[in-house]
Order: C-alpha cells, then sequence, then structure tokens
C-alpha cells in the first residue's frame, strides 16, 4: 500500500534535457529547487585545450568576463552574481546566478557579455591585472598539500600531453598572457559545437532555453580537437619537512567516462570511500576495513579514494595524508594491500552493499548550489553528449556484481603501473618500485 | 510494522513540519531543528558538547550499529550547532524515510550519554574542532563581537574551548531540559507528507516532554564598545553592531552595499553580512589580512560609506540575491528603509592590535 502512494504521488522534479540546435550548439537543463537558479555558457575545452606556452588562457578569460565592468553592473544593479569555473576539460566562461523572479536580467547578462565578448578581452589593463592576480592564486593551489598532490599526480600520469597542464593554469605563463592570446584561444575554441547553454534551477523552462539560445550571436564552425592521453607509470615528489604531515594521491589509469566500466571503477573507489580521521565524529564506526585499521593502528588523517573520468581516459586511486610520517610506508602498504583485495575477491558482499548504496547517495544527490550542479551538467552535456536518468544510475550500479568488479580489478589495477606524487615529510614514502610492488601480491 | 499505533494517535501539536520540493528524484532530506538548543543556551561550550554527542550511542542502538546500517541504506547524518538552535541533518535514498525518522527521534527521546564515548568520542573530537579554529583571526573576532554586542546568551562563545570542567551528567541533565517538543521543528524535502506524518505518529519524538522548564531570559544588547585582542598570524579588523530583528533588511541593505564597494583581493578578505538570529541580529563588516596600513585604510573608508550612503533601497536586487543564496528567502518580501545609524558601533581588533587604529580615530 506504501509502495503504491509513493509511486502515484512522486514526480519528477529533476530530469536533464539536453538539446542541439543546428548550429551545433548544445542546450542543456536540469530543474530542481535550488536556492538560487543559474544559467551559464559552457565550453568544451579546459586546460586540456591549453599548450605549455598559454596554459591558464581558459582561467584568464572567464575570470576577465566575471570581473568585467558588465559583470559587476549586473551584480551591483540586477542581483545577477556572474562567476567562472575551470575544469580539465570544460570552462564555465559565463555562470549567472539569480534569485527567484530576476530572470530576465540574468538572461540578458549572458546575452550582453557574449555580444561583448570581444571587446571585454581587448580591454589590455583588466587582462593584465587579472593575468597577475590569476598567477598569485595559481601559486596559493600549490600551498594546498592536498590538490597540489593530485594535480601533480595527474600531471606526471599523463606526461608529455596537454592533460598534464594543471587545470587553473601555471603561474609563469598565466602572468604573461595578453588579449591576444586569449582572441586567438577564443578564435578556435568559441565556435558553437564546441559550446553549451547550460541552467539550473525552476526559473527557466527549457524551451525558454533553447529560443533564448537560438537568438545568441555565436560562431558556427568545426568543434576543435584535443591531444590524445598517453599514461606514463611514474611519480613526482616535492619533500617539504616544513609541513605537518605526508601527502602522497597514487592512481592506475583506467577506462573513461563514457566506458561502461567506469561505475564499476565508481562502485570500486567507494568500497574504502573517504576518511576523515578525527574530522568525523564517527570514523571509530566505519564499516570499511582500511579505514578500521587505518584508525586502529594511528595510521592516517585523511585518506580519499577516486575514480577521475576524463573524455577518453581515468584515473583510479587515492590521496592519503599522515601526521604518522616514520610509518608512512605502512600507510601505503597497507592501502595498496587492500585494493588487492579488490582482485583476488576478498571484499565481503556487505562491503559492496555498503559501498553500491552509499554510491547512489553521492551520485543522486544534487550538489550544494545551482552552479555547482551546472557544472555536472555541462560535462555530461559536452563530454558525454548524455545525462543519465536517476533511474538509470540506480539500474547501473544495482547491476554491478561482484564478480565485475573483481574482472575490473584484475584488468585495471592488479600489477598495473601506478602514477604517484607525493609532498611535506615524505622520507618514509618508498621508491617508486617498492610502491609499484604492492600493486600485486606474491599469493593469491 | 510501520503502521503499528505503539503510543500515539496525533502528530504532537507542538512539532511544526514544513515540508519543501527537493533538488534530487530519488533523495529525501530530513532535519530536526532544535530550537533554543544552541550555544546561547546554558553555559559556554554545553551545546558543543551535546551536539557533538548526538548519533552516539541511545537505548535502541549503539552509535556503531547505527553508522553501519546507515551505510548500508545509503544515508548520511550530522549534528550542526548554531547559536540559537541544534539541527539534526540526514540524507536518505527516500524510501529510507521511517529508518531516519526513528533514528533521529531516538537521538533526541534516548540517549545514553554513556562516559567511555564521551571521553573516547566526544571530548576528542571537540577539542580538536575548537584547536582547528582558534588561530583563524576571523573567527575570534566574530567571537569577540558576539561576546561584546550581547555578552550572555548569543554573546556565549559558539563552541567549547575545554576551559570549564563540563561532566557527563551536565549534559545529559541539559539535554533532558532543551529536548522538548514545544522546541521542535521538523523540515524536509523530497518527501510525502502523509507518509512522514503517520511515521511522526509513531516515533519516539512522542516520548519527549511538552514544555520546558527553562526560561529564556531577554536578550540584552551593547553598542559603542571597542575590544583589542593580540594574535600573531593574520589580523582581522571589524565593525559591527547589534540590531532588532525589524532593521534586518535595512542592513542587509547596507552589507550589499558595501560588498559590491569593497572586494576581496590577493592577500585582503573582505566579509560583511547580518547574522539573523531569533532574539537579535548583528551587523558586521571586516577585512583580514596582513598588509596593515591597507586594512586601516579600508575600514576607514567602509565606516564612512556606510555613514553617508543614501538610496540603499537600490540594493534591493542584490539584497533579494544574497538572502536567496543564504537560504533566507522568507526575508525577501520585507522592505528595507534608507536609513542606518552607525554613530555608535562596536570594533573588533584580533591579531597585530599595535598598528590598527583605535575606533576614535576612524
Amino acid at each position: 500500500m506504501l509502495s503504491r502512494r509513493l509511486f502515484s504521488t512522486s514526480r519528477q522534479v529533476s530530469k536533464a534535457q539536453i538539446t542541439k540546435l543546428a548550429n551545433g550548439l548544445t542546450i542543456a537543463s536540469k530543474p530542481g529547487n535550488f536556492k538560487t537558479s543559474s544559467i551559464g555558457l559552457y565550453s568544451a575545452s579546459g586546460s586540456r585545450s591549453e599548450n605549455s606556452f598559454n596554459s591558464g588562457v581558459s582561467t584568464l578569460i572567464g575570470t576577465v568576463l566575471s570581473e568585467s565592468k558588465q559583470s559587476k553592473e549586473s551584480y551591483a544593479l540586477s542581483g545577477v552574481k556572474v562567476t567562472s569555473s575551470n575544469q580539465k576539460e570544460i570552462t564555465g566562461l559565463i555562470q549567472a546566478s539569480f534569485a527567484s523572479g530576476n530572470k530576465s536580467e540574468a538572461l540578458s547578462t549572458i546575452t550582453k557579455l557574449t555580444n561583448e565578448l570581444d571587446s571585454i578581452i581587448s580591454n589590455e589593463s583588466l587582462v593584465k591585472e587579472w593575468a597577475l592576480n590569476s598567477s598569485l592564486l595559481s601559486e596559493k593551489f600549490e600551498s594546498n598539500p592536498k590538490s597540489m598532490s593530485i594535480e601533480h599526480m595527474i600531471s606526471t600520469a599523463f606526461q608529455g600531453t596537454s592533460l598534464a597542464l594543471p587545470t587553473y593554469g601555471k603561474a609563469d605563463t598565466i602572468s604573461t598572457l595578453e588579449s591576444m592570446d586569449l582572441k586567438s584561444f577564443l578564435k578556435k575554441q568559441f565556435v558553437a559545437s564546441n559550446l553549451a547553454i547550460v541552467s539550473t534551477g525552476n526559473e527557466i523552462s527549457h524551451d525558454e532555453l533553447v529560443s533564448f539560445a537560438s537568438k545568441l550571436s555565436i560562431p558556427s564552425g568545426s568543434k576543435p580537437s584535443v591531444q590524445p592521453f598517453h599514461f606514463l607509470g611514474s611519480e613526482v615528489r616535492l619533500r617539504d619537512d616544513t609541513l605537518p604531515q605526508a601527502h602522497v594521491a597514487i592512481s592506475a589509469s583506467v577506462p573513461s567516462v563514457t566506458s561502461p566500466d567506469y561505475i564499476t571503477g565508481l562502485v570500486a573507489a567507494q568500497v574504502n570511500g573517504s576518511y576523515l580521521g578525527s574530522l568525523s565524529p564517527f570514523t571509530q564506526f566505519e564499516g570499511s576495513q582500511l579505514s578500521q585499521f587505518l584508525t586502529a593502528n594511528h595510521l592516517c588523517d585523511e585518506y580519499e579514494h577516486f575514480n577521475f573520468g576524463y573524455s577518453d581516459t581515468g584515473l583510479w586511486g587515492a590521496y592519503l595524508a599522515s601526521h604518522n610520517i616514520a610509518n608512512f610506508d605502512e600507510t601505503v602498504h597497507f592501502t595498496l594491500k587492500s585494493w588487492n583485495r579488490l582482485s583476488v575477491g576478498t571484499v565481503t558482499e556487505v562491503e559492496f552493499e555498503k559501498a553500491k548504496s552509499e554510491l547512489k547517495l553521492k551520485l543522486l544527490s544534487t550538489a550544494p548550489t545551482s552552479t555547482l550542479e551546472s557544472d555536472k551538467l555541462a560535462f555530461d552535456a559536452l563530454i558525454k553528449g548524455y545525462s543519465e536518468s536517476d533511474a538509470e544510475l540506480i539500474s547501473l550500479i544495482d547491476d554491478v556484481s561482484i564478480k565485475k568488479i573483481t574482472k575490473w580489478a584484475q584488468t585495471y589495477l592488479w600489477d598495473q603501473d601506478i602514477a604517484m606524487a607525493g609532498t611535506g615529510q615524505i622520507e618514509a614514502l618508498f621508491d617508486y618500485n617498492r610502491i609499484r610492488n604492492d600493486m600485486s601480491m606474491m599469493r593469491w | 510494522m510501520f503502521f503499528k499505533r505503539s503510543f500515539s494517535t496525533s502528530i504532537p501539536k507542538s512539532i511544526k513540519i514544513v515540508s519543501k520540493e527537493g533538488t534530487s528524484n530519488e533523495i529525501s532530506t530530513l532535519k530536526i531543528k532544535v530550537k533554543n538548543a544552541g550555544s546561547k543556551t546554558g553555559s559556554n561550550g554545553l551545546s558543543h558538547l551535546l551536539s557533538s554527542s548526538n548519533f552516539l550511542s541511545t537505548s535502541n542502538k549503539s552509535g556503531l550499529r547505527l553508522k553501519r546500517e546507515s551505510e548500508l541504506l545509503g544515508g548520511s547524518y550530522n549534528s550542526i550547532l548554531t547559536r540559537d538552535d541544534i539541527i539534526l541533518e540526514s540524507s536518505f535514498l527516500k524510501e529510507n524515510l521511517p529508518f531516519f525518522i526513528n533514528s533521529l527521534s531516538d537521538v533526541l527521546s534516548k540517549p545514553s550519554f554513556k562516559k567511555h564515548e564521551f571521553n573516547e568520542i566526544t571530548k576528542p573530537y571537540v577539542l580538536n574542532y575548537y584547536e582547528t579554529l582558534k588561530n583563524d583571526s576571523k573567527f575570534n573576532a566574530l567571537e569577540e563581537l558576539h561576546s561584546i554586542s550581547f555578552r550572555k546568551g548569543l554573546g556565549n562563545s559558539l563552541y567549547y574551548s575545554g576551559l570549564k570542567s563540563i561532566s557527563i551528567d551536565d549534559i545529559s541533565s541539559f539535554a533532558k531540559s532543551i529536548y522538548i517538543q514545544s522546541n521542535i521543528e521538523i523540515e524536509t524535502t523530497n518527501i510525502i507528507e502523509s507518509d512522514l506524518n503517520n511515521f511522526i505518529k509513531n516515533s519516539s519524538l512522542n516520548e519527549l516532554p511538552i514544555e520546558s522548564s527553562i526560561k529564556l531570559t531577554e536578550q540584552k544588547s551593547y553598542n559603542g564598545l571597542e575590544s583589542r585582542i593580540p594574535k600573531s598570524g593574520l589580523t582581522t579588523v571589524l565593525f559591527g553592531k547589534p540590531i532588532e530583528n525589524k532593521d534586518f533588511k535595512t542592513y542587509s541593505l547596507l552589507s550589499s552595499f558595501l560588498k559590491t564597494k569593497f572586494e576581496s583581493e590577493f592577500g585582503i578578505i573582505i566579509d560583511t553580512k547580518v547574522l539573523k538570529y531569533d532574539s537579535k541580529s548583528l551587523f558586521y563588516f571586516s577585512t583580514t589580512g596582513s598588509n596593515i596600513e591597507k586594512l586601516n585604510s579600508i575600514i576607514k573608508s567602509a565606516l564612512n560609506e556606510s555613514k553617508k550612503v543614501k538610496n540603499l533601497t537600490s540594493f534591493d536586487k542584490l539584497s533579494q540575491f544574497e538572502l536567496s543564496e543564504s537560504g533566507l528567502s522568507d526575508l525577501i518580501s520585507i522592505k528595507g528603509e534608507d536609513k542606518v545609524d552607525l554613530s555608535k558601533y562596536n570594533f573588533v581588533v584580533v591579531g597585530d592590535v599595535d598598528s590598527v587604529l583605535y575606533s576614535d580615530e576612524l
């Protein structure tokens, strides 16, 4: 009786819709009762579309647009906040978030910024000011050991390809960028087939968004290609004894977001999930075997397992941090031993069920703000070309069996090369070969 | 089984329930807010210790079992402390609503407060939490602003600092006095109301006492004070003013105006807000950094701009946006006025107190 009522009265509040216009422009929208709504112009060109001489150019374009006079006016007078975001493969060039009832101002802000794009990035002094600020910020990223180790792990994994370039850009190149660089980058990337208009929230309907987008003046052209990736097992270390902890990020090469194995990797990452140590009162109750072991032996302050997905490849692994620097070798060793369990099939059914339920909660929850939700939707629309419905996601996760995970782990983890980056007091972080040997074991 | 009427046939009248549309189809959220249980009530730090003891063992279930069961069901929970309230938050796959209603209800109605959990989990967690904040100059400046603006009540320190000795018995009797039906507000998203009502009827929330013996005293406020605390690291300078809730919108407009005039830049963090509490509100403008000369000039011009500003209502749209973003959209329709009065204000410096100007030099 209960289930019948649940069925009849529940309705789809947040189904994503994706449309492609004749000129190649992608339109994506997702309703939802967010605190503020957002509409954004995204391009399928992040740091991966850059090269070592213009690294940071996509970040800088977004920053210059959101710091322009036009954006500030929208903020002060109409309450439309313009921001930008950057990832490896997409950039949120213009993201406008607005309160309920303020739709027309948000739309006109997007139109205005798109129309005046050329004149804004031609403003030499504005570009110069933000080139310097962005370069200072990009240096500051290096002082956060977590994001720093992960970023360098990606860099060493894909060294020699543009996927290795830092997401935010390199400090020494951003500071040298000028209007000319921004223009020549946009000339190639700012074409309808490489762009998407994305909206989240209940304010703009999909049809409205389509008719708005078709009126925007965006040049058409062919979608620019990106350099292919190349994974190389390797490591990079920056020993820094002034930091209180040891930090390392380790990963192996796995399939892309479009592969059917992607969800399997996500479930595998959730088996041990993430660990907050003394930042959560519930740490010692957690069910993951690895977290119990590390807690009992004081071997870890924080860890996070991830499965980063890109259009053609991915990285699966973990970030680990510990103040127990003398035993950091054990932290790493036992983490990798727990990865071995995925291959030899000793992970229990309960651990899998926990991982699957937690992954459902993670994937089906929406981001805390509409802008972040737009980022997710833009990635789906531009990189994958589709966005799974909730029901699809649930059935995909339900389909992952122990057998599937074991096969996945035997293919991508067991005795595979790793990419590794460490910083802090890493005197006890073993050399590459010792850690690489932990990717398999002598007994089965 | 969930439909078996075990003790009561109706939802307690004093419990307020608000259901909203969610952002996700499959995930529901359930919040139980215990009003007047925040750090304004009780002695300094007591609420923080109580809030951090939530979701440990109850007489029905151990903390371990609750965690393991929630993991398997795909749910997460947390206890959040504000100056006004303690909020039990949970989000979960929507079919697990009964489990989380019962679990959250039990946290309030059947806590066990075990001594070993207090010593081994709650206390170390709480002290570590404070440790991560105690060197933050902005956090300290805001604490001090509350302290001089309100003294008692809202002026209590938000978190437990370890200075006072508080026993498990203190916490237990505090919980008994504030975990009461008339303090409870339930907020949900993506939940069918009739189901929710059914489950609440049968939950242990019915076993909570209806009225409290604690009487809240009227919140007083104080203005025109200055406090300077020397500390190493970054320096925070702020001015602020305790206001009545009816002036909330007016000062929100001022804060929006200041946001358009002063922006954070590399090395300087600017923040301005009106903190809304049940009984009073608190406006502040703060700037944090290491370049003292710059901090001095920012705080000086921010104060001058605030004193002479006209046409505040032209920032109404921006203020609406800011309020929506911080989840205060219910307050959008309130009208603000053009006039603010900053002839008297509270002034706090944390950091390099030697070089920052005094309030009468601004």
